[in-house]
C-alpha cells in the first residue's frame, strides 16, 4: 500500500468515526425501563444537582445512598436518577427544551411558570389532597402564601419546597465586642449611637468605621432605620404597590450615609470591594462594625475567631431607628424551589409518600427511629442530598431555636427532638467550653448570650416587620429587565454616598429608574397582584 | 484538471473531519438564531410564540444601552491600537538584543501573563491598585494622593486598556518575532552596503516586510471590536464605574443571562455578530484596496 492510499484510508475512517460518534449520542438515550421487577415496585425517574458538602459512607453517592435505599425498602419505590449535574438549572432548561423530562424534578419560579404555560407539568391538586400527611399539609398552612404561589387558576402544579423559616430573615448591626467593652460603650439605641461608636473605634484603632461592599446590599440593611425598605415591593398610601428603593425615606438614609462617607466611617474603598474583600477586612481585624445577616457567625465569623481569637467576637444588635426605637424589618419571599411532575408521569402518590416520609424523619424521627438510622439519614449533610424529594418545615428554625435555648438555659436536653437541634446545642456548648472557631456559626445564631435568633424571634413575635408585597413568582415583565433596574439605583446611590453627586441627585436617579422600565415594572406588579 | 484533483484528493479528504465539525458546531446552531425573534420558552422550544423585533427594541430602548456601545468601542479600539503598536515595537527592540539568552528570557517573561486567567489577574490587580497597594505606595513617595484606579469613572477605562495590553502583548511579540526571523538577512547586508544605518533599515526593510503580518493581525482583531473583554471587565468593574466601564457583554449579562432570558441574549449576540461580520469584510476589502495586501 502506498503512502497516499494510507492517508486516504486514515482520513476516511476518521470522518466515519466522527459520524458514528455523533449518531451514537442520539441513540444512547433510549432507556430500558424495568418498571416492573415482579415485586410490584414503582419506579420514578428524577434528576438532581450535586451536593458537594455531603460526606457519604464509602460506596454511596447522590444516586445511591441511605435515602434511595429507604425508598426501596420502606415504600417499595425505586428512584432512578437520570442525570446529576452541578449546572442544574442550565441542564434542566436543556431537558425542558428537548422534552426529555424525568417524572419528578425541582424547578425555580420562572421554570415553573414556563412549564405551566407550555402545559408540560401535572396538576397535583388531587394527589396532594389525598396522600399528603397532616404534617406536610401543616407546612403548607404555616406558609400559605408560598403554597398559593405554586398554584395557577386554583390548581396546584408546583409543591413549594419551603424554607427554614422567617426567623432567618431579620438583619442586624454586628459589633466587635472587645472593642466595645474596652471603650465602655453602651448598646446602640439609635442611629446616632452607631455613628458615634464608629467614630470612637476609628479614633482608637484607626482605619474606617463600618464594613460594607459595592453591591450596597449590606449598607441597605441599615435603611430600615429610616423606615425605608430598599429592594422590596411595598404598598404605598393609596394601596398601590411600589418599589421601596425609590421612596423618599431612602433619600434620608442616603443623606446620612454621604455624611458618614465624608467622615470616613464608611470604607473609602467600598465602591470597589466585593463581598470577599469586605469580609477580609473584618477577618484581618481592621474594622469593628458591620451591618449583616443572621449568619455572620458562619462567614466571616469562623475565620475571624480563628484569626483573631475568641475575644474578637462580634455580637448582633437590633437595628435602631433614627429616633431610638427598634426598626421595622424587611421580610422577603423565601420559597425558591418547587417540586413538579411531568404531565404524563405515573404514580404521583409515590412522590407524595416520599415527601411524607422525609417530613416524618426530620420532625418526628427522634425517639421513633433508631439513633443510628437517623444519624445515617441526616448527619454529614446527607439530609440535603434528596433533591426534589423533600419539603422543609417553614417553622423548623423557630422551633429549633426555642428548644436549643431552653436546653442551654436549663441544662435539660430532653426537649431536643431533632438532629438539627442537637447539632446547634452541641456546637454552642463546644464554643462556650473551648471557643472552637468551627462552632462560631451555630453559637452566634442560637447559643450565645447575645444571639441572632433571639433578636429575630423578638421581631417575629412582636410583628415588627413588613412583608414584601411580591409574595410569589416574579412577574415576567419585571424579570425581563434582569438586574438593570437595580443597577441604575446602585450606581446612582453610590455616587450620592461618595459625594460625587449631591443628595438632590436622588430625584434624577428615580426618574432614570422609572424611564428605564421602572414604571412598566410597577404596572406589571400591580396587575399581577390585582391592585 | 482531473489529474490535479486526483493528486489533491487525500488532502481534501483529510479536511472532511474539520469541515464536518465546523458544520455541526458552527453552522447548524445558526438555526437557533430564530429565538432572537421569539419569546422563548424552553418548554415550547422553537415553537415559542413569534414576537418580531420586540427583543431588539427592548434592548435598544434601554436608556443605558447607547452608553454601553460607546464604552465598548472606546475601550476595544484603544486596546486594539495598543495591541498592534506595543508588540511590534517590543519585537523590534527585542530583535536588536544580540544575546540569545536575554532575548529568550524577556520573550518568555512577557508571554507568561497571557496564560493567566482574568479571574486571577483581577485578584492581583485589586490588591496592587488598592489605596495601600504597591502602585499607590510608590506614587505617594512623590507626594501623589492615592488614586482609585478601579473606582474613578474617568480612569477606569484606561486601567482596563493598559492592563489588557500588558497582559496580551507577549503573544503578539512572539508572532512578530517569528515574522522577523523570516526576513532575508541578505536584504540587510545590501542595505548596509548602501550605507543604511539601523533606523533606516528598520524603516525601509523590517517594517514593510512585517506589514502583511501586521495587517493580518489587525484584520483578525477587528472582528472583536464589539468584544471589549468580558472576563476582564466583569471581574474588575463595580457600580461606581458603570458609567464608563459597562460594556455590551456585561450589560447583557445583567439584563438577560443571569435571569435565563435566552431571547434577549440571542438578539444581542446576533446584533454583535452582524456588525462584526461587516467590520471584518470592510477591513479586508480596505486592506486589499488601499494597501494591496491579501490575507487569503
Amino acid at each position: 500500500m502506498n503512502q497516499k492510499m494510507k492517508l486516504l484510508i486514515m482520513s476516511v475512517s476518521m470522518s466515519a468515526l466522527l459520524i458514528t460518534a455523533c449518531s451514537d449520542t442520539g441513540k444512547g438515550k433510549t432507556q430500558t425501563d424495568a418498571d416492573d421487577d415482579g415485586t410490584g415496585a414503582v419506579t420514578i425517574h428524577t434528576v438532581t444537582s450535586e451536593y458537594s458538602s455531603a460526606k457519604y459512607p464509602k460506596g454511596d453517592d447522590i444516586t445511591n445512598n441511605v435515602w434511595t435505599r429507604r425508598y426501596k425498602e420502606k415504600l417499595n419505590i425505586n428512584v432512578k436518577t437520570d442525570w446529576v449535574s452541578d449546572e442544574y438549572e442550565t441542564k434542566l432548561n436543556l431537558a425542558i427544551s428537548s422534552n426529555e423530562l424525568p417524572d419528578v424534578f425541582r424547578v425555580n419560579p420562572s421554570q415553573l411558570r414556563q412549564l405551566v404555560e407550555a402545559d408540560m407539568v401535572m396538576d397535583l391538586t388531587e394527589a396532594f389532597e389525598q396522600h399528603a400527611s397532616e404534617r406536610l399539609k401543616g407546612y403548607m398552612k404555616a406558609d400559605a402564601d408560598s403554597y398559593e404561589s405554586g398554584k395557577k387558576d386554583g390548581k396546584l402544579y408546583g409543591i413549594p419546597q419551603m424554607h427554614w423559616g422567617l426567623i432567618e430573615q431579620p438583619d442586624f448591626i454586628w459589633i466587635r465586642n472587645d472593642w466595645k467593652e474596652e471603650l465602655k460603650l453602651q448598646d446602640p439605641k439609635s442611629v446616632e449611637d452607631i455613628k458615634n461608636m464608629a467614630l470612637k473605634f476609628m479614633e482608637k484603632h484607626g482605619g474606617y468605621g463600618m464594613a460594607v461592599d459595592q453591591s450596597l446590599d449590606y449598607l441597605n440593611l441599615l435603611a430600615i432605620a429610616w423606615n425605608a425598605h430598599p429592594d422590596m415591593w411595598i404598598e404605598d398610601n393609596s394601596g398601590k404597590l411600589t418599589y421601596g428603593s425609590i421612596q423618599p425615606e431612602m433619600k434620608n438614609a442616603l443623606a446620612e450615609w454621604a455624611e458618614w462617607y465624608k467622615l470616613g466611617i464608611i470604607d473609602p474603598e467600598f465602591a470597589i470591594k466585593d463581598f470577599n474583600a469586605m469580609n477580609a477586612d473584618i477577618v484581618a481585624g481592621k474594622v469593628g462594625i458591620q451591618p449583616y445577616y443572621q449568619w455572620w457567625g458562619y462567614n466571616p465569623g469562623v475565620d475571624t475567631i480563628a484569626n483573631l481569637g475568641k475575644d474578637a467576637i462580634f455580637y448582633p444588635y437590633l437595628i435602631p431607628t433614627v429616633d431610638g426605637k427598634e426598626a421595622k424589618q424587611s421580610i422577603f419571599f423565601a420559597n425558591n424551589n418547587y417540586i413538579v411532575m411531568k404531565k404524563d408521569a405515573a404514580n404521583p402518590q409515590a412522590v407524595i409518600e416520599i415527601l411524607n416520609d422525609y417530613a416524618y424523619i426530620v420532625d418526628e424521627g427522634n425517639g421513633k427511629e433508631k439513633p443510628e438510622t437517623l444519624s445515617a439519614l441526616l448527619d454529614n449533610d446527607i439530609a440535603h442530598v434528596v433533591g426534589a424529594f423533600r419539603v422543609l418545615n417553614p417553622n423548623s428554625d423557630y422551633e429549633q431555636f426555642e428548644a436549643v435555648s431552653k436546653a442551654l438555659e436549663t441544662k435539660d436536653t430532653s426537649g431536643l427532638t431533632t438532629s438539627g437541634m442537637w447539632q446547634k446545642y452541641n456546637n454552642s456548648v463546644e464554643f462556650i467550653k473551648n471557643a472552637t472557631p468551627g462552632a462560631t456559626g451555630d453559637y452566634l445564631q442560637q447559643g450565645a448570650p447575645k444571639n441572632a435568633y433571639g433578636l429575630a424571634k423578638k421581631v417575629l413575635d412582636s410583628n415588627n416587620y413588613i412583608k414584601t408585597a411580591l409574595w410569589g413568582v416574579t412577574p415576567e415583565a419585571l424579570s425581563s429587565y434582569g438586574t438593570t433596574l437595580d443597577d441604575i439605583l446602585t450606581e446612582g446611590f453610590t455616587k450620592i454616598i461618595m459625594g460625587s453627586e449631591s443628595i438632590d441627585y436622588f430625584d434624577v436617579v428615580v426618574q432614570n429608574w422609572r424611564a428605564a422600565g421602572g414604571d412598566n415594572a410597577i404596572e406589571a406588579v400591580n396587575e399581577a397582584y390585582g391592585k | 484538471m482531473l489529474k490535479k484533483w486526483k493528486q489533491q484528493s487525500p488532502y481534501h479528504l483529510m479536511l472532511i473531519p474539520s469541515v464536518v465539525l465546523v458544520f455541526i458546531f458552527s453552522y447548524i446552531p445558526f438555526y437557533g438564531l430564530i429565538i432572537a425573534f421569539q419569546k422563548y420558552n424552553p418548554g415550547l422550544g422553537f415553537n415559542s410564540p413569534w414576537v418580531g423585533w420586540d427583543n431588539f427594541t427592548h434592548v435598544f430602548n434601554q436608556p443605558n444601552f447607547v452608553r454601553t456601545i460607546w464604552n465598548t468601542l472606546y475601550m476595544s479600539i484603544f486596546k486594539m491600537l495598543g495591541g498592534i503598536v506595543v508588540p511590534v515595537v517590543f519585537a523590534l527592540l527585542l530583535n536588536e538584543v544580540l544575546h540569545n539568552g536575554i532575548k529568550r528570557t524577556f520573550q518568555t517573561l512577557v508571554y507568561i501573563p497571557n496564560f493567566l486567567s482574568w479571574v486571577i489577574m483581577a485578584g492581583i490587580m485589586l490588591d496592587v491598585l488598592s489605596a495601600n497597594g504597591i502602585v499607590n505606595t510608590f506614587l505617594s513617595l512623590f507626594g501623589v494622593k492615592p488614586i482609585s484606579f478601579l473606582g474613578t469613572p474617568s480612569i477606569f477605562p484606561w486601567t482596563m486598556i493598559v492592563s489588557d495590553i500588558w497582559k496580551g502583548f507577549g503573544f503578539g511579540t512572539v508572532v512578530y518575532l517569528a515574522a522577523l526571523t523570516s526576513i532575508d538577512p541578505g536584504l540587510y547586508e545590501a542595505a548596509v552596503i548602501d550605507g543604511a544605518k539601523r533606523w533606516k533599515q528598520t524603516l525601509y526593510i523590517t517594517l514593510p516586510l512585517l506589514m502583511p503580518t501586521i495587517v493580518l493581525m489587525s484584520v483578525l482583531s477587528l472582528g472583536n471590536v464589539l468584544n471589549a473583554g468580558f472576563d476582564q471587565i466583569y471581574n474588575l468593574y463595580s457600580p461606581v464605574v458603570y458609567q464608563t466601564g459597562d460594556i455590551i457583554d456585561t450589560y447583557v449579562y445583567r439584563l438577560g443571562i443571569q435571569q435565563a432570558q435566552y431571547s434577549i441574549a440571542t438578539a444581542v449576540g446576533l446584533f454583535k455578530s452582524v456588525i462584526s461580520c461587516i467590520l471584518v469584510a470592510v477591513s479586508y476589502i480596505l486592506a486589499y484596496r488601499v494597501a494591496g495586501y491579501r490575507i487569503f
